[in-house]
């Protein structure tokens, strides 16, 4: 699998995502992480009392023909707070990116089954995208788990 | 999931060609997909069954950077398609005996084309320009954006070994030709696209199969007859709503028709919907065909051209897997479809009415997925006209796969 980098645009993109996700006053320290499937840009995430209130990764999954770029952000407790799609690169399918779709993502712990059609509904029309969206989070959970130090 | 070729082949081959921009976003992507069938006909004039690699598709894509991008989709059906020589022995009479008989002798042999069942045809060849995150265009050879399974259309998206006869006697598909389309999503969760596509010609529209025979597919299309595409779509947390539409003309500039755009005008409105809640799959398709000029079309072209088509089809499918084995990733989908079209459902003064375009298809089976992108098919098919002659059941195995 191939390392992921990260380019000054989806590089700002990110920023916006992590202060939305994690509050204006949160300060995203940056590590690169050697996950499995490739390199990946993380941050660990303080409060402004400085204890640690989270962990995000970026991850890259196929869509039908482009790659789609995704941020994973965890809480504390190792379970997902939210799921930001940084780029969308085709034309059609894109409901990925939708909140309502996205919703469903939130809460789930390392390991949780996130299957397409049952956990997590599927778009008609972007089935590749889902499964891929879901797969996305399903690796990167357990990986920001361990950023968290949670066993 | 296609296969990223982001890689020194397509480095290595950009760069033989003499191009200076392969470094940096640029990439190619391969995909495809591939159908096999078995088709056994247990009732009905049809005696014999076949076997057959029904389509074997190949999709290359390549993005130039992260706005523009280039589509193809390259189709060979049944195999192969070759025209060969048949040589037939002639015998001519070169003289006559004596006793007045005449001696018949070799002269040679007549070679005459003789083609496979097969076609190669190119089914997508697009440049796609997206102006922001939301919007953009494309143009080229395009699919045209009415049905669900024209635009959506590999084999593991469909129940059943074929897809519905509404996808293929109504919305002929794989319905396609040159044409600029833009796209874009003015509030999320709406999709909207439309455009400009070269017209149908009226010359072989009629019968039971409809508008089918009449589509040009982009090889040297008559473009006199632009036509007008639209479609609407609207994603909500368990369906997908659509509604896509076609207008155009069909005279190809006959003076007999008329000359105009919108001459032997044909319009096509049809909407669908699919959704899916906890392995419950519900998919509903219908439409309209008018032809208000159909008199004139079967006056030039006799092809028996109805004046309105209507069609449409419900189907139901189960994932029953997770009943038996919860934490199983695979699917297995029993599904009925009923479908109903009518391609003289009015007929023009000249045409007479034929019962036998009027067909029902009930079709059940069994699709087993064991991967998102594979399935194995197994179905039964009732397929039956007005006449009460003429019906036939099927029984069919498949298998399908995209990439």
């Amino acid at each position: 699998m191939a390392d992921v980098a990260l380019d000054a645009r989806i590089s700002e993109k990110a920023k916006l995502a992590l202060r939305r996700i994690f509050g204006a006053a949160s300060r995203a320290t940056p590590t690169l992480l050697e996950a499995k499937f490739g390199k990946r840009p993380s941050w660990t995430v303080r409060g402004e009392s400085g204890a640690i209130v989270g962990a995000a990764v970026v991850d890259e999954v196929p869509g039908k023909s482009e790659r789609i770029t995704i941020l994973v952000a965890s809480g504390p407790d190792g379970r997902l707070k939210d799921l930001e799609v940084l780029a969308y690169r085709e034309s059609y399918g894109g409901e990925v990116a939708q909140e309502a779709w996205r919703a469903q993502f939130r809460g789930k712990k390392p390991g949780d089954p996130l299957r397409v059609g049952r956990q997590i509904r599927n778009i008609s029309g972007a089935t590749i995208s889902t499964n891929s969206v879901s797969a996305g989070v399903s690796r990167s959970l357990p990986v920001l788990a361990g950023l968290l130090g949670i066993p | 999931m296609r296969s990223l070729l982001r890689s020194r082949l397509a480095t290595i081959l950009l760069t033989a060609s003499g191009a200076a921009f392969a470094e940096g976003e640029s990439k190619t992507t391969l995909g495809g997909y591939a159908e096999a069938e078995y088709v056994n006909p247990v009732a009905g004039p049809f005696a014999k069954s076949h076997a057959d690699v029904h389509r074997l598709v190949l999709f290359v894509a390549h993005g130039f950077d992260d706005k523009l991008s280039f589509h193809s989709e390259l189709e060979v059906e049944h195999v192969l398609t070759e025209l060969s020589k048949k040589s037939t022995t002639v015998t001519t009479i070169d003289k006559v005996s004596a006793n007045g008989d005449s001696v018949k002798t070799k002269s040679g042999s007549v070679l005459t084309d003789v083609s496979s069942p097969g076609y190669v045809a190119v089914e997508q060849a697009f440049v796609d320009y997206r102006l922001g995150t939301t919007a953009g265009f494309r143009t080229g050879l395009l699919l045209v954006p009415v049905g669900i399974v024209n635009e959506t259309h590999e084999p593991n998206t469909y129940h059943g070994v074929h897809r519905p006869l509404y996808a293929n006697s109504f919305i002929p598909t794989t319905w396609r030709d040159l044409g600029i389309i833009a796209y874009g999503n003015p509030v999320e969760g709406l999709h909207l696209k439309g455009g400009v596509m070269a017209g149908l010609s009226g010359s072989k529209i009629g019968g039971a199969s409809g508008l089918r025979s009449g589509r040009q597919k982009g090889g040297k299309s008559n473009a006199e007859n632009l036509s007008l595409v639209a479609r609407a779509e609207y994603t909500l947390p368990f369906a997908k709503l659509g509604l896509g539409s076609w207008f155009g003309g069909t005279s190809g500039g006959d003076t007999a028709i008329g000359d105009g755009n919108f001459d032997g005008s044909v319009l096509v409105v049809a909407g669908d919907v699919r959704a899916e809640y906890q392995g419950l799959f519900v998919r509903a398709e219908g439409g309209v065909i008018e032809l208000p000029d159909a008199e004139k079309l079967q006056a030039v072209h006799k092809k028996n051209p109805g004046e309105r088509m209507v069609g449409g089809y419900v189907e139901v499918a189960y994932d029953v897997l997770p009943l038996l084995l919860p934490e199983t990733e695979q699917a297995l989908l029993p599904f009925v479809r009923y479908e109903k079209i009518d391609t003289h459902f009015e007929v023009p003064s000249n045409v007479v009415g034929n019962p036998a375009n009027s067909q029902t298809q009930i079709v059940a089976g069994l699709t087993w997925k064991p991967h998102s992108q594979v399935s194995f098919k197994a179905d039964y098919t009732w397929l039956r006209n007005e006449t009460g002659i003429g019906g036939v059941d099927l029984l069919k195995l498949g298998v399908g796969c995209s990439f």
